[in-house]
């Protein structure tokens, strides 16, 4: 015997066999629906909010610019009147790197080493200069280096010849004024 | 054995959701770093030397006053130099000199840092380095554009 019923989704049947009753039950099925699509985007809402969260993440913490340091030099101490004149000696062999400018343009300059007419007048080569002259009796990476600015220098090309210096391995810089 | 996996309690319909969780850490996260920034913000926007091989140390000092040494854009004469001390509005270099010396009667460590464009001529920065010589302040620190190191 079969017996069919609206509501279970399927087929239940029974048997009878050997005076007992077997009943299987089915769950009734769902009805398959299309998805309306406000349920479709939701089931994206996760993903796009972990995309927007990384995408401002990387955002805020990339940076493009290259990041601004410092470099360390120690003042001389101040001697009074109109300059600050250094109150400790210049020591006795140094070496004196002088900036002088070469005409109208910011970039027209001129490194000049004293006591060394083969020294590079740029500043790319100085820091190979440095190091060849640590290598020679009576210097090394104390020797005081001191580099002497003209006024009319940029500052832009001071600071490239202190960190030339510096890549040079000298351990003692110092500013002078002409 | 049989039995017993019979009586296992099944697993409950209720979990822990992480995604709010972590909505709200990355936003603090962002939040703090974006707070963390305002301190470099305080900068002014300037041209700092940008030396090949830059051997300039990324570092944070807590008591540092920054001296600015800007370009005066405004002007006609290329030369013009506007000096400023940190955020503040620009003022003479004996008023940044006297502010110093009040800084430095409240904290004797105090560090200074030179940002100076670096289309600047030197006389101006050597200026601006007197200032700070007259305080007896002996350490310098000069901004520059540091190296980037992977």
């Amino acid at each position: 015997m079969e017996i069919t019923s609206p509501w279970s989704g399927g087929l239940s049947r029974v048997y009878d066999a050997g005076g007992e009753a077997t009943v299987h039950f089915r769950p009734p099925r769902r009805r398959y629906t299309t998805p309306s699509v406000l349920m479709t985007l939701s089931r994206f809402a996760p993903m796009i909010d972990m995309s927007f969260l990384l995408l401002i993440f990387f955002m805020t913490t990339t940076r493009f610019a290259k990041p601004e340091g410092l470099l360390t030099s120690e003042m001389p101490k101040y001697a009074g009147g109109s300059g600050s004149g250094p109150a400790v000696p210049l020591p006795e062999s140094p070496i004196i790197l002088r900036l002088t400018p070469m005409g109208p343009g910011p970039d027209d300059y001129a490194i000049r080493i004293d006591g060394f007419g083969q020294a590079p007048a740029r500043i790319d080569g100085i820091s190979e200069f440095l190091r060849g002259l640590q290598q020679q009796p009576g210097f090394d990476r104390k020797t005081p280096v001191i580099i002497f600015a003209h006024d009319e220098i940029r500052w832009d090309h001071v600071v490239k010849c202190w960190n030339a210096v510096l890549v040079a391995g000298c351990e003692n810089v110092a500013f002078a004024t002409p | 054995m049989h039995s017993r996996r019979r009586y296992q309690r099944r697993a409950s319909g209720v979990a822990f959701n992480f995604t709010p969780l972590i909505d709200v850490m990355m936003l603090l996260t962002i939040f703090f770093m974006l707070v963390a920034r305002f301190t470099s913000a305080e900068q002014l926007a300037m041209m700092l030397p940008d030396p090949p091989d830059s051997l300039a140390r990324v570092s944070r000092m807590p008591e540092r006053v920054v001296v600015n040494c800007r370009v005066n854009e405004s002007q006609a004469d290329p030369d013009a130099v506007v000096y400023s001390l940190g955020p503040n509005p620009p003022e003479s270099l004996g008023g940044i000199s006297d502010r110093l010396a009040a800084l430095q009667k409240q904290s004797p460590r105090l560090k200074v840092v030179i940002r100076a464009d670096r289309r600047l001529r030197f006389e101006h920065v050597r200026a601006a380095m007197q200032a700070v010589a007259r305080n007896n302040i002996e350490v310098l620190h000069v901004a520059a554009i540091a190296e980037e190191r992977g």
